[in-house]
C-alpha cells in the first residue's frame, strides 16, 4: 500500500513541509546509493531534525502499510540505503550534532548524521582521532558507518567501526527505545549478550540509531609512510605477507595494481611511479622512538622482497604526496569508464596472488577491464570492473565475473563482504557462504526485531519482503 | 561454506581449534612461527571458556576484547543444531555479527564446538614493569598512559589496587634494542608522577574467576578500584583499555554483596555494569524480551 496522504500531512506538521520530499525531482536524489546500477525511487523522503522527530516518524510508520528505509549520506556501495520496495526513506543527515567529547574518558557522543570527517575535525584540537577511516569519510555519516560496520585504510592496525562503538541508543521497529552500553562501553542490564555488537553492521534491519558513543584515541606522536614498487605480483604479495608478520603491526598496507598505477601516471595527477609496477603503501605510527627504530627494518623488509623503488618519509607534507596515488587512483577509476562495479570480498591473506591471478584471467576472458586497489593487509579485495551498462553483453559479463569472484573467494575460505555490506546487491551469493540452517539463524535474528520486514526490506538476507515487490525492480525475483 | 575444520595457518595468522584447546596448547604450536594468541587469563583455561566468560584480559589493551579476536565459531545451539558463525578472515560483514554478540554469553544461547582465532605476530623481547603510586598519582598516571603515543604500542596496562596501594603494570614487546626507549618512557612517567618503577619478570595474572566484575568509564577506574578496595578489602585488577575491573575476594562478602545493587545501578547509568551471580539480567529490560524471542526462534531451527 502507498503511504497515506494523512501520514504525509502528519509528517509535514511534525517536521515542517520543507523536510518532507515527494516530488520526482527531489526523490531522484534518493533512488540509489553509491551503487548506481540499481535504482529504486521511494514514495517520499523525510528529514527529521532530531531524535524526538525521528522517534515520532518511526512511531507513525507503525501504522502504515508501507516499508521504510533509514539512510545516512547514501555513500554505501551495496544498495543498502535504498527503497527496494518503495515506501519511505528517512534521511538522517540533519541529526548531526556532536553532543560531547570527553578527552579523559576517550569518548565522543554523537548523533547518527554526524559526518565522519567532521568528528575528526572536532577531535583534533583535543589531540584525539577516531581510528576507523572509510574512504567515504568526507561524506559518510557515523550512523551509516555503524550500520555497515565500516572499515577503511587503517583497519590493518585499528580494526573496524564495531571495535570503537561503546554504546548506541536505538529505537526498534516495535517501538522500544533502548540504550545499549554507553560511555562505559558495557552491556548495561543485559549481562552476557552484547546487543550493541549485534546492531553494528546490521544494515538497518534491527532498529534506528538515535545516538552513538565511540571510543577515540590520542593522535600518535609519529607516523612514517612507505611507498614501494614491484614488478611482479609474487614479489608484492611476499612483501604484504612480510608486513602481516611484522610485530609492530603497520597502520595500513594498501595495494595498487599495475593498471591503477598506469591510470594515475597517465593522468594530470601523476606521481612519478613506474607505470609498469605494482605500488604498495604501508604506514607505521606510535612513539617517535619506536617509529624511528622500526623504519629501517620496514624498509629492509620491503627491499628484501624485491622492491624496485622505495620512498619513505615522516614529514606530513611528503607523506601526503606518497598517499596521493592511492587517493587519486580511486577517483580516476570512476572517470575513465561509463560504469564501475566495485566489489568487496575478503580472503585469507596468503591467497592474494592466487585470487588476483584468477580475477585478471576472468577480465581477459570476458573483455572487461579490471583495476585493483585495496586493503591488502586485511585481505580485503576491491576489484573495480569497468564496463558500459548500456551494453547488455557487458552487464551480463560483469554479473558472471562477480559470481565467479565470489565462488573463488568462498573456495579459498573468504567471505562476501568486508566493509560494504550485503545490501540488496549480494543477496544471490549468500547460499555460497551460508547453509540453509545458517541463513535461517540469521533470519531468526532479523525477525526477532523486525518480523514484518517493514524496516529496510529486500536487504541482507534473501526473501525478506514487506509486500510484493515492484515488478520493475531489479530484484523482482527475490 | 567455511568448513571449520581444525587448521593452523602461521602465514595468515589464524587457527581453528576445538573447544577445550588451551592457550598454552595453541601457543606452544605458534611459538615456532613467532606468533601467538595473546589473550588469556590462565594458559590452561580452555579457549571456549575464555570466549564464553570473558570480555577482556591483560593484553586487551593492545588487542581488544576476546570477541574481537575470534573470527569464527562452529556453534551448537541449545536445541543441538550446529551452525557456522563468522569465518576465518579478519574483516567480515556478511550477515549479523553473532561472533561478537555471543562473546561472554556464558552459554545462554549455546556453546562453541570450534573456534577460529586471530593470531598476532610476537616480538621476541618483552619488558614488564610496575609503576607504584598513591591514589591521586595513580589516576594521573593512568591518564598520562592513555593519552600517550605509547597507548598505540603497549601490550598491557593493568591496574592493580589493594587496600595498601596501587600499581600500573605495563607490558611492552619489541625488538630487543627498542626496549630501552620504553624504559626511558617508564622512568619519565615514574618521575612525573612520583611513582616507583620496578621491573617484573612476568605480567601478574588476573584472577581466573573474579568474585565480581565492574565495567566503568575509563577515567573512573582508579576511583572505583580505590573505593572498592578501601570499603571491602581484596585485590582489584583492572584492564586500562577496557574499563573493566575484577573485584576479588572481599573481606566481608555479605557486606560487599549488599553494596552491589547500588553500584550496578550507578554504573548502569553510565553504560556499564557490575557482573555477579546475585545480579541476573534485568527481567524487565527490553533486552530480556529480545533474548527470549531470539531463543524461541533459534529453538525452532533444525
Amino acid at each position: 500500500m502507498p503511504l497515506t496522504p494523512a501520514f504525509l500531512d502528519e509528517c509535514r506538521r511534525l517536521l515542517g513541509p520543507q523536510h518532507v520530499l515527494t516530488t520526482p525531482a527531489a526523490l531522484s536524489a534518493y533512488d540509489s546509493d553509491g551503487l548506481t546500477q540499481h535504482r529504486f525511487p521511494p514514495e517520499a523522503v523525510v528529514l527529521p531534525g532530531g531524535a524526538d522527530q525521528l522517534k515520532a516518524v518511526l512511531a507513525l510508520m507503525r501504522g502504515q502499510d508501507a516499508p521504510y528505509t533509514l539512510r545516512g549520506a547514501g555513500t554505501g556501495l551495496s544498495g543498502g540505503a535504498v527503497a527496494v520496495q518503495g515506501g519511505l526513506v528517512i534521511h538522517l543527515s540533519r541529526l548531526k550534532r556532536i553532543l560531547s567529547i570527553d578527552p579523559l574518558n576517550l569518548v565522543a557522543e554523537v548523533e547518527p548524521g554526524v559526518v565522519h570527517q567532521a568528528l575528526n575535525k572536532a577531535l583534533e584540537p583535543h589531540g584525539l582521532f577516531y581510528p576507523p577511516d572509510p574512504s567515504s569519510g568526507f561524506a559518510s555519516t557515523l550512523g551509516g558507518n555503524v550500520a555497515e560496520n565500516a572499515g577503511g585504510i587503517r583497519c590493518f592496525k585499528y580494526g573496524v567501526t564495531a571495535h570503537y562503538v561503546l554504546g548506541l541508543e536505538v529505537m526498534t521497529p516495535a517501538g522500544d527505545v533502548v540504550t545499549l552500553g554507553g560511555p562505559a562501553g558495557g552491556l548495561g542490564p543485559a549481562l552476557g549478550l552484547d546487543w550493541k555488537a549485534l546492531f553494528c553492521g546490521s544494515e538497518g534491519l534491527l532498529g534506528a540509531i538515535l545516538k552513538i558513543w565511540v571510543r577515540v584515541r590520542p593522535i600518535p606522536e609519529a607516523t612514517r609512510t612507505f611507498l614501494a614498487t614491484y614488478k611482479g605480483l609474487d614479489q608484492v604479495s611476499a612483501a604484504i605477507g612480510a608486513l602481516i608478520q611484522h610485530p609492530l603491526i603497520p597502520v595500513a598496507a594498501e595495494l595498487m595494481d599495475k593498471h591503477c598505477v598506469r591510470l594515475v601516471e597517465s593522468s594530470p595527477f601523476r606521481c612519478g611511479l613506474d607505470p609498469d609496477s605494482w605500488a604498495l603503501l604501508a604506514e607505521i605510527n606510535g612513539p617517535q622512538a619506536l617509529v624511528d627504530g622500526y623504519a629501517p627494518e620496514i624498509e629492509a623488509l620491503l627491499k628484501a622482497q624485491g622492491a624496485d623503488t622505495l620512498r619513505s618519509t615522516s614529514d606530513t607534507v611528503e607523506r601526503l604526496k606518497l598517499w596521493k596515488a592511492r587517493k587519486v587512483g580511486g577517483g580516476l577509476v570512476g572517470q575513465v569508464s561509463p560504469d564501475v562495479m566495485i566489489q568487496d570480498a575478503v580472503i585469507p591473506r596468503n591467497r592474494l596472488a592466487e585470487v588476483l591471478t584468477e580475477i585478471y584471467a576472468q577480465s581477459e576472458a570476458y573483455g572487461i577491464p579490471v583495476i585493483n586497489l585495496f586493503h591488502a593487509g586485511d585481505g580485503n579485495l576491491h576489484p573495480n570492473f569497468m564496463f558500459d551498462s548500456r551494453d547488455p553483453a557487458q552487464v551480463e559479463a560483469v554479473k558472471r565475473m562477480g559470481s565467479h569472484l565470489m565462488e573463488k573467494v568462498i573456495e579459498v575460505g573468504g567471505t562476501l563482504s568486508g566493509e560494504h555490506g550485503i545490501g540488496s546487491d549480494k543477496l544471490d551469493y549468500l547460499p555460497l557462504l551460508f547453509s540453509p540452517l545458517e541463513l535461517a539463524a540469521h533470519r531468526a535474528v532479523a525477525e526477532a526485531f523486525n518480523p514484518g520486514h517493514q524496516m529496510n526490506p529486500g536487504k541482507v538476507l534473501p526473501l525478506r519482503r514487506f509486500k510484493a515487490l515492484k515488478p520493475e525492480g531489479d530484484h523482482a525475483g527475490l | 561454506m567455511p568448513a571449520f575444520e581444525p587448521y593452523f595457518d602461521p602465514q595468515d595468522l589464524s587457527a581453528c581449534v576445538a573447544a577445550g584447546t588451551t592457550a598454552a596448547g595453541l601457543n606452544a604450536q605458534a611459538a615456532a612461527y613467532d606468533c601467538y594468541f595473546p589473550l588469556e587469563l590462565d594458559p590452561l583455561q580452555p579457549l571456549d571458556e575464555l570466549y564464553l566468560r570473558q570480555r577482556a584480559t591483560s593484553r586487551s589493551f593492545r588487542y581488544g576484547a576476546v570477541g574481537d579476536n575470534v573470527l569464527g565459531l562452529q556453534w551448537r545451539l541449545p536445541n543441538g543444531a550446529v551452525l557456522g558463525l563468522g569465518g576465518r578472515v579478519v574483516k567480515n560483514v556478511a550477515g549479523f555479527d553473532l561472533v561478537r554478540f555471543l562473546a561472554a554469553s556464558q552459554g545462554r544461547l549455546g556453546r562453541p564446538l570450534r573456534l577460529v582465532l586471530r593470531l598476532r605476530p610476537r616480538a621476541r623481547a618483552e619488558r614488564v614493569v610496575a609503576l607504584k603510586a598513591g591514589f591521586p598519582a595513580l589516576k594521573a598516571l593512568a591518564r598520562s598512559i592513555r593519552a600517550s603515543s605509547w597507548a598505540h604500542a603497549l601490550d598491557a596496562a593493568d591496574l592493580v589496587v589493594s587496600p595498601l596501594g596501587g600499581a600500573l603494570n605495563l607490558a611492552f614487546r619489541a625488538r630487543p634494542d627498542l626496549l630501552a626507549a620504553f624504559d626511558a618512557q617508564a622512568l619519565a612517567w615514574a618521575r612525573a608522577h612520583g611513582a616507583t618503577l620496578e621491573a617484573l619478570p612476568d605480567l601478574p595474572a588476573p584472577a581466573l574467576t573474579p568474585w565480581a566484575q565492574l565495567q566503568a568509564p575509563l577515567d573512573q577506574m582508579v576511583d572505583e578500584a580505590q573505593a572498592w578496595a578501601h570499603a571491602h578489602g581484596g585485590r582489584v585488577h583492572g584492564f586500562l583499555g577496557q574499563g573493566l575491573l575484577q573485584l576479588n575476594h572481599p573481606g566481608d562478602p555479605a557486606r560487599a554483596l549488599a553494596s552491589l545493587p547500588a553500584l550496578h545501578a550507578r554504573m548502569g547509568a553510565l553504560g556499564g555494569q557490575v557482573e555477579h551471580a546475585s545480579l541476573p539480567p534485568d527481567p524487565d529490560a527490553p533486552q530480556a524480551r529480545w533474548e527470549a524471542e531470539l531463543l524461541r526462534r533459534l529453538d525452532a531451527l533444525t
